[in-house]
C-alpha cells in the first residue's frame, strides 16, 4: 500500500537522521524525496516522533525490562533484577499496592468518576456511587460489583480469565471491553469490543446455560428474566456509556427515567411533582453531576419550572397554569 | 528548537494522544474515512514542525483542536459539502474535558504495548531492536554482533519503527493489539494496582 511505503520510507529517513545530520548526498536525496508529495512531511515529522518516544521508553523500562530477556535466564528471574525492576516502575510514577492474592475494594462516592489501571493492565471505570472488590492471584482475575456501574477495557490473559460478578450475573472475559450495571433488581452488560460469556447462578448452581455475547449486544437480567440478549446500535452503545465522559444522554426517554439517571449522579436529588409531567420525553445531553442544569434546561424544554429547595430540586407545572 | 528537540516534543506532548484523537474523529465523524483521517493526522504533524511549540500550553488540546479545524478547513474549501458533514463537525466541539494522562495510557502500559509489537517483528528485525534499545549497542556495534552490513541495521530498524509506528495509533497505543501477552512480563505485576 502507497501509504505504507511512505510510512516505511519515512521511518528509513528518521533512523538516518538520528545520528545526526546528514551528509550533503543523503540530505539531497531527502529533500527531493520531501517534495514529491505534500503529505510527506507529516510522515517523516511523526516517524521521528514515533523514533523519539521507543527511545524514551526504552530507557524508563530498560532496567526492568531486560529482567524479562528471552532464553533461560528468563526462567530463573534473580530475585534482585526484579527488586531492580520494580523499582524502576515505581520510580515512573506508578503507586504499588502490596496486596499478592488480597482482596482490594475501590469505591466511587455520588457524583464521582473514578479511573483505575488493575495490576494487569485492564483499565476500571467506577461510575457514581459504585463498590467494586478486585481480586487477583496467580489462576482468576476477580472483581465482584457489588452496586453501581463500571466500565473494563480488559488486557487478554489467556492464563488468568477475567471474571465479573454481579447480582447473580457472571461475566468473563479475554481481552475485551464492556460495561456492566447492577441497579440490583436489574444488571445490564453492554459490550462495546470483543466476546464475553454470560451467565447467571444463584451462588454455585448454573440457572441458564452460559450466553455469548458479543460487540454491540446487551445482556439484561431483571427480576424472573432469565437472560435476555439483544444486539444494540454502536450509537446506543455509545450513549449508554457517555458517563464514562461525565455525560448523560437521553433520546424520547420519559423525563421520570432521564431524573433517575440523573439522580445517580448528584446528592442533589430531583423531584417530579406531577405524572403526566413525568411521563413526557426528553432529548439532550447533559453533564451527569450537574443535576441544577439538568434541571433547568428540563423545565424550560419542557415549559415547566424547577424549583429548589434545599438538597430537592422540584420539577413541576407552573403555579399559573 | 533545534530539530532533536522538536521531534521529543511531539513524541512527549502529542504522540501520546494520537490513538485518542482517531478514535475521537471516528466515533464523531463517521464519514471520514481511515485514509481521510491519516492525510488529516499527517497535515496536522507537518504543521506542528513550523509551529511555535512555546505557544502550545496543552498538547493534547491542540491536537484536537488542529483535527477539528482541519475538518472545518477542508469543508470550507470544498464545494459541495454534505449535511452530515457538517453535522460532524458540529459534533467535534465536544471534546472529552478529561485531562490527558487520565485518558491516555501510562508510560509502563506504553511500554509493554511496545514489547508486545516487538515480539511480533521477524526473529533479525527484533534482535537489532533488542541490541539497540536494551544493550545499547552503536549502530557498527550491532552490524558486527549480527555479521551483516550496516544499511541492513538501518533497514531492520526502519521497520520496527514503521511497525511501531502504525502500533501507535490505536487508541491507548495498541492495547487493542491481538498479540499475546509478554512470557514474564506479569512477575512483578500480581496483586498490584494504581490509582490513577
Amino acid at each position: 500500500m502507497e501509504r505504507q511505503r511512505i510510512a516505511e520510507e519515512a521511518a528509513r529517513w528518521a533512523v538516518q537522521l538520528e545520528s545526526g545530520p546528514l551528509p550533503e548526498e543523503e540530505a539531497r536525496a531527502l529533500d527531493s524525496w520531501l517534495a514529491e508529495d505534500s503529505g510527506r512531511l507529516g510522515a517523516l515529522v511523526r516517524a521521528r516522533a514515533v523514533a523519539c518516544r521507543v527511545e524514551r521508553l526504552a530507557a524508563m523500562g530498560g532496567s526492568a525490562e531486560r529482567t524479562r530477556e528471552r532464553g533461560a535466564a528468563a526462567h530463573a528471574p534473580n530475585r534482585w533484577a526484579i527488586a531492580a525492576g520494580l523499582a524502576a516502575i515505581l520510580s515512573i510514577g506508578a503507586l504499588w499496592l502490596a496486596t499478592r492474592g488480597g482482596v482490594e475494594s475501590y469505591r466511587s462516592e455520588v457524583g464521582e468518576l473514578r479511573k483505575l489501571t488493575l495490576s494487569d493492565g485492564t483499565r476500571m471505570v467506577l461510575s457514581s456511587a459504585t463498590l467494586a472488590r478486585v481480586a487477583f492471584d496467580g489462576e482468576r482475575r476477580e472483581v465482584e460489583l457489588t452496586r453501581g456501574e463500571a466500565h473494563f477495557d480488559v488486557v487478554k490473559d489467556a492464563s488468568r480469565p477475567f471474571v465479573v460478578r454481579a447480582g447473580g450475573l457472571t461475566v468473563t472475559a479475554l481481552g475485551t471491553a464492556f460495561a456492566i450495571r447492577n441497579d440490583r433488581e436489574r444488571v445490564d452488560v453492554t459490550v462495546t469490543e470483543g466476546v464475553v460469556e454470560v451467565a447467571r447462578s444463584d451462588g454455585s448452581r448454573e440457572l441458564v446455560a452460559p450466553r455469548r455475547v458479543g460487540a454491540n449486544h446487551q445482556a439484561l437480567s431483571a427480576g424472573s428474566l432469565a437472560l435476555e440478549v439483544r444486539p444494540m446500535a454502536a450509537r446506543e452503545a455509545q450513549r449508554k456509556l457517555a458517563w464514562l465522559d461525565g455525560m448523560v444522554v437521553f433520546e424520547g426517554e420519559a423525563l421520570a427515567e432521564a431524573v433517575a439517571e440523573v439522580n445517580r449522579y448528584s446528592r442533589t436529588q430531583i423531584v417530579v411533582r406531577d405524572a403526566v409531567l413525568a411521563s413526557r420525553p426528553l432529548v439532550g445531553i447533559f453533564r451527569a453531576t450537574d443535576s441544577a442544569a439538568f434541571a433547568a434546561t428540563a423545565a424550560t424544554a419542557l415549559g415547566v419550572e424547577a424549583v429548589r429547595d434545599g438538597d430537592v430540586i422540584f420539577l413541576q407545572v407552573r403555579a399559573d397554569h | 528548537v533545534n530539530e532533536t528537540d522538536r521531534s521529543r516534543w511531539i513524541a512527549t506532548h502529542i504522540l501520546p494522544h494520537e490513538g485518542e484523537v482517531r478514535a475521537w474523529l471516528r466515533a464523531r465523524a463517521s464519514s471520514l474515512t481511515p485514509a481521510d483521517i491519516d492525510d488529516l493526522l499527517q497535515e496536522t504533524y507537518a504543521r506542528l514542525w513550523r509551529a511555535d511549540l512555546a505557544g502550545i500550553e496543552n498538547g493534547r488540546g491542540y491536537l484536537f483542536t488542529a483535527a477539528r479545524n482541519l475538518v472545518l478547513e477542508e469543508a470550507r474549501r470544498a464545494r459541495i459539502v454534505p449535511m452530515e458533514r457538517m453535522a460532524e463537525i458540529e459534533a467535534l466541539r465536544l471534546v472529552s474535558e478529561e485531562p490527558g494522562p487520565e485518558r491516555s495510557a501510562s508510560a509502563r502500559q506504553q511500554l509493554e504495548q511496545l514489547w508486545r509489537i516487538v515480539d511480533t517483528l521477524p526473529a533479525q528485525c527484533r534482535r537489532v531492536f533488542e541490541l539497540r534499545y536494551l544493550k545499547d549497542l552503536s549502530h557498527g556495534e550491532i552490524a558486527r554482533a549480527l555479521g551483516i552490513a550496516p544499511k541492513t541495521v538501518d533497514n531492520h530498524r526502519a521497520k520496527a519503527l514503521a511497525r511501531i509506528g502504525e502500533g501507535m495509533k490505536e487508541e491507548h497505543f495498541g492495547r487493542r493489539s491481538t498479540a499475546p501477552v509478554a512470557e514474564g512480563a506479569r512477575e512483578h505485576q500480581d496483586g498490584a494496582a494504581e490509582d490513577r
